[in-house]
């Protein structure tokens, strides 16, 4: 079955791409080819003026190229030539001579857009699923038919910069206000409006929307200060978030410049070569392993019954933990029921969805309806009332395994027998939680981390008495709440905080050497993370992070350190960015060396080193007290594979995905290698840095 | 069908009730029906699927929801499929939702019904009087910016002033009195004086008050948590004063005849906002799904009387109650009458003659003048707490009843069943 087909109505030819046995429509080599061979033959009938391409699946134009054979390519010819292939199909349509026009329906992403930019012209559905966008860098690789010519000279230099540098999708109607389409219309209009404005195009008249592509920002683009100006920027930017550690976004901003410095041939042919480049490189395939992990990670609970609009979900516990995973839910149309001891926690949590929903109405997230509709959906208790209708119930009460076990034990009488019985715990063992119940093979632990809104990680927590359908339940809900989850063994600290645990409590050892804190964040930074250690545990909290190490201390033994200065400041009260400030203090915008930090130090009896600990042993430090304990995890088999473990370290601990997580970064260096450097820093630390014996294997 | 079926009280909950423009300001009445009914169903364990109507009493429903009882079913997340009905009868809408359910179970029309009823006095609209109104429809027919300014500069500018709609709707539309007025009328005729009012008056205060602090309130009341108050829950009715003596009460102005009148703020019933809901079944549907079963209503009856004279109300609509069933007034341990005045009660009684119960049985967990009187939600509140007071002493039978604006009586009686 071919990927496209084409009808004839009278001067129009209508071609419909349908990739068959697929979702959605994707460009591999064979149906990129299928697609622009049927244009061709559809505009050679005779009496046909122009065309619409339109797509036949419900709601997605076409995906781009498909990720797995981009996973497939690994040397710098196959890339280019795979490139070359793609801008050639393209020119092919855009000098048809004759018009076609691309009605866009649902995402019109990566491959699917560029071929959308070849076309003359392009109008779309007003429609919530209507998302145009490049998220090539974000893979690691640019856009590499065509995206980065064309898309400069359709909306300009700064909208492009900013579509491409971070894979934003853009809406429909932001779409037409920026100029990338030409009309936006509604969805049922589509075709029709497709249809007529192809036959416009056929008569010689001009481009609908051509009024916002002459704005004084486009003609400046093309002056060549201007641009360099413009581009130095963006580079400063690019290199101030991530270091210099992705090349792909570095190549995409000198090929935004080519669109107008050279020559359309030498810029195609350069676009071509940086695919290439990149995809013999590291960094892509990482990127790409992970996004395809990630798709794998939600397909995990696939067989679950999931998340559905009004479903009733109970959140015990009304602290910030609580009412994040309240709202979550509650965005995702289910009904919550939120219950704390007292109404002043629920007025709290109340208080505080209330505002994040002013906060959405503000960011144009929701309307002012929409906002209320999630209120509405939210009910409070002060008892466990009320559940005998819920599908899940999630517990979020303080860490304490007696209260704890009171909540599960209430919880077990309050719901239906076939509830979901999840505990958002973060340090206690689930078997522990769970051990007097009737019904343990329904308790699962569904480990959320701070903020709720913005981290994608959750870690589904499996005790040997959790049954694999409650396993199951929880990552189909996992997934129905737009988050990835992992899969985790019952050992203290999960995936996560264990992994993290021996790294940040290097970082305070650091601290208390002497290192600048700007000297330990500034080293992880450049090694790509987002944050550096201490910025973590400012944000984290220390009264958090602290409690944490104490409930680690005993499986992570001499492995994990006690520094003291962490303890000093919280009990001098500083406890991070929700007090008055932690190891930082913000100043403005910037934050800058907490004023205290020297009083702790002295009250915590550090005595500095001269000199301070240089920048290669803070990294090296750091980056192995890291990968060490993550040895360690896989030894203990945290993860059903080391790629879960990976996925987790990159979405819940901010690991850069550049290095594709702990293992893939083991294996990158080399066991051999890891222990000869471990073993070393023993010598210097002992009883840190041992050697799992995952890495003598 | 079965004429004489009862109705089975499955659960009773109610907001605070808040003094006008105080704690539930802002809060209109969909979103107090919204709480009530939500949680009056989470505290039978039933579930919306259940259920075979919605009916709220309301008599000011917000324009934004003209059939409030459907707009807060919805937003109570109660499936589309049940349909959902705003019942009106001034300050007995609340009684008239159970009525109305009442009715419809004992026809077999449908087995479980979320009743309510509800009122924001503090949300009651600003309105312009119809002079104004065609004024202002004058102006926004001109087409020019110079004939609009015209047409505004013609207009009577005192009718263009909004007058709070509050006050015309507690005025008596046929007498034209205030329904203040209608109690002074009582307060001349039964030359009931200002002395027995306020000490009717401090003994609700008084009795609220322990009816608060023993915690017998708050087992019946949801706390008002909502995301445009503070972050102080709202969870004990404001109207309950502490220091309300009789010899406090002799200080206040009479506020309806400012020279002779003997009505004040403090012996008349505080404008409050406030909501109440149960869940209600027939006593087969109750036992079937397990729902647990706080009383029954057995009848409610309904009565005119004099538009002038409406504080009245339960004094003929009691006897024509108890006339029904063969009762007399000392079969009835406990009677609950809301406290529109405390001049209309005392009337009611000396109406009564011998028959009328002494304070002892009467009000005993005190009344609207202490904790208000939302007019849509004053009916389900008193049978709710009428029904908790009753198996909390351990009780029997009860009568709960409302003089109405227009000149109605109403009166319900309850009774606890056989083995419970």
């Amino acid at each position: 079955m071919n990927a496209a087909r084409f009808d004839v109505e009278g001067p129009l030819a209508i071609v419909t791409f349908d990739v068959p046995q697929r979702e959605v429509n994707v460009f591999t080599e064979a149906t990129l080819a299928a697609l622009v061979d049927t244009i061709v033959a559809a505009s050679d009938r005779p009496g046909v003026r122009a065309l619409v391409v339109r797509s036949a699946k419900s709601a997605n134009f076409c995906a781009g190229a498909d990720v797995e054979s981009i996973a497939s390519v690994t040397s710098q010819t196959e890339g280019q030539r795979l490139a070359r292939f793609g801008q050639q199909c393209f020119q092919r349509v855009e000098r048809l001579g004759k018009p076609v026009v691309a009605a866009v329906h649902g995402a019109c992403v990566g491959g699917g857009l560029e071929f959308a930019l070849a076309c003359h012209g392009l109008i779309v559905s007003h429609d919530p699923k209507t998302k145009l966008g490049l998220p090539e860098t974000q893979l690691g690789i640019v856009p590499g038919f065509g995206g980065t010519q064309r898309l400069p000279h359709r909306v300009g230099v700064p909208a492009a910069l900013d579509m491409i540098l971070t894979g934003r999708m853009v809406k429909a109607r932001s779409a037409e206000r920026m100029g990338l389409v030409d009309d936006c219309v509604c969805p049922f209009k589509l075709e029709q409006e497709a249809r007529r404005y192809a036959l416009e195009l056929a008569e010689g008249k001009p481009r609908r929307n051509a009024k916002r592509r002459r704005g004084l920002m486009r003609v400046l683009g093309r002056v060549g200060f201007v641009r360099r100006f413009i581009l130095s920027r963006a580079r400063a930017a690019v290199n101030e978030r991530t270091a210099g550690v992705y090349p792909a976004p570095l190549r995409a901003l000198a090929l935004v410049d080519l669109a107008f410095s050279a020559d359309r041939d030498a810029a195609f042919l350069a676009e071509a070569t940086a695919v290439g480049d990149l995809l013999a490189g590291d960094v892509a395939h990482r990127l790409v392993d992970l996004f395809l992990l990630m798709e794998r990670l939600k397909r995990r609970g696939a067989e679950g019954r999931g998340l559905r609009a009004g479903d009733l979900v109970g959140v015990v516990g009304a602290g910030v933990m609580g009412a994040g995973i309240a709202k979550a839910f509650l965005d995702r149309s289910a009904r919550v029921r939120l219950i704390d001891v007292t109404a002043e926690a629920l007025a709290r949590g109340v208080r505080s969805l209330g505002q994040q929903s002013k906060k959405d109405v503000a960011r144009r997230k929701l309307t002012p309806r929409e906002a209320q509709a999630v209120l509405d959906r939210l009910e409070t208790d002060t008892e466990m009332r009320g559940l005998e209708f819920a599908e899940v119930v999630v517990e979020a009460v303080a860490e304490k395994l007696e209260i704890k076990r009171l909540v599960f034990a209430r919880l077990e009488r309050a719901c239906g027998a076939n509830a979901l019985l999840a505990s958002n715990t973060s340090s206690l063992p689930l078997a522990q939680i769970g051990a007097e119940l009737g019904s343990r093979e329904r308790v699962v632990g569904l480990h959320f981390f701070n903020p709720v809104d913005r981290m994608p990680l959750v870690e589904v927590v499996r005790a040997p008495t959790t049954s694999e359908a409650a396993v199951v339940e929880a990552c189909a809900l996992v997934r129905d709440l737009g988050k990835y989850p992992v899969c985790v063994k019952d050992h203290p600290g999960f995936a996560v905080n264990r992994v993290l645990a021996p790294y940040l409590a290097e970082a305070l050892l650091l601290v208390e050497e002497g290192a600048s804190l700007d000297a330990i964040d500034g080293a992880m930074r450049r090694l790509g993370f987002p944050m550096g250690p201490l910025r973590v545990l400012d944000t984290v909290g220390l009264d958090v992070a602290t409690a944490v190490a104490d409930s680690l201390k005993p499986t992570l033994g001499s492995r994990l350190a006690e520094p003291r200065i962490g303890r000093e400041l919280v009990a001098m009260g500083y406890l991070g960015d929700k007090s008055a400030g932690g190891f930082r203090v913000r100043r403005g915008k910037t934050s800058v060396t907490a004023p205290w930090l020297g009083e702790a130090l002295a009250r915590a009896q550090c005595v500095a080193r001269t000199p301070p600990p240089g920048d290669e042993e803070i990294r090296d430090r750091l980056w192995f007290a890291l990968l060490g304990e993550a040895a360690f995890a896989l030894e203990d088999g945290i993860c059903d594979e080391p790629a879960h473990l990976d996925a987790a370290l990159v979405l819940g601990a901010g690991f850069p995905a550049a290095h594709g997580g702990a293992a893939r970064a083991i294996e990158a260096l080399g066991r051999s290698t890891v222990v000869a450097r471990l073993e070393n820093l023993h010598l210097r630390f002992a009883p840190r840095f041992q050697v799992s014996a995952w890495l003598r294997r | 069908m079965n004429a004489r079926a009862p109705l089975a009280i499955c659960s009773a909950v109610r907001t605070p009730f808040a003094r006008m423009f105080g704690m539930l300001r802002g809060i209109p009445a969909d979103e107090l029906a919204r709480i009530v009914l939500r949680e009056a169903l989470a505290r039978a364990g039933a579930s919306g699927e259940e259920l075979d109507e919605v009916i709220v009493g309301c008599a000011g429903p917000p324009v934004e929801a003209m059939n409030l009882a459907r707009v807060a079913a919805l937003r109570a997340q109660i499936p589309q499929r049940v349909p959902a009905v705003t019942v009106h009868r001034n300050c007995a809408s609340g009684l008239e939702a159970i009525h109305a359910a009442l009715l419809r179970v004992r026809a077999d029309e449908g087995h479980a019904y979320l009743v309510g009823g509800v009122e924001s006095m503090s949300e009651a609209p600003f309105q312009l009087d119809p002079a104004g109104m065609r004024a202002m429809v004058e102006v926004a027919r001109q087409r020019s910016t110079l004939g609009k300014l015209s047409a505004f500069w013609r207009a009577r500018w005192s009718t263009l002033l909004p007058k709070p709609s509050l006050r015309a709707a507690l005025t008596d539309a046929i007498s034209g009195l205030l329904m203040g007025d209608t109690a002074e009328v009582l307060a001349r005729e039964f030359a009931i004086s200002r002395e027995d009012q306020d000490a009717f008056a401090a003994r609700s205060q008084e009795r609220a008050r322990q009816a608060r602090d023993s915690g017998f309130l708050a087992g019946e009341i949801v706390p008002v948590v909502g995301p445009a108050r503070s972050d102080k829950p709202f969870a004990v009715d404001d109207g309950i004063r502490d220091d309300a003596t009789v010899e406090k009460l002799a200080r206040l102005k009479p506020v309806f005849d400012r020279r002779f009148g003997t009505v004040t703020v403090g012996n008349a019933c505080q404008v409050t906002d406030g909501g109440a809901a149960m869940l209600v079944a027939s006593e087969a549907q109750a036992q079937r799904r397990s729902w647990p079963v706080l009383a029954h209503v057995l009848d409610v009856v309904s009565v005119g009387c004099d538009p002038r004279r409406m504080g009245l109300g339960p004094a003929v609509a009691i006897p024509a109650l108890l006339a029904r069933h063969g009762l007399r007034a000392a079969d009835v341990d406990l009677f609950e009458i809301n406290e529109a005045f405390a001049v209309q009660v005392l009337a009611c009684l000396r109406q009564w003659g011998d028959q009328a119960p002494g304070p002892d049985r009467l009000n005993v967990n005190g009344g609207a003048i202490a904790l208000g009187h939302p007019v849509g939600a004053s009916g389900v509140r008193i049978v709710l707490t009428l029904a908790r007071a009753l198996r909390q002493r351990g009780l029997k039978r009860g009568i709960a009843s409302l003089c109405v604006g227009g000149g109605q009586g109403v009166a319900a009686l309850v009774e606890i069943p056989e083995g419970t």
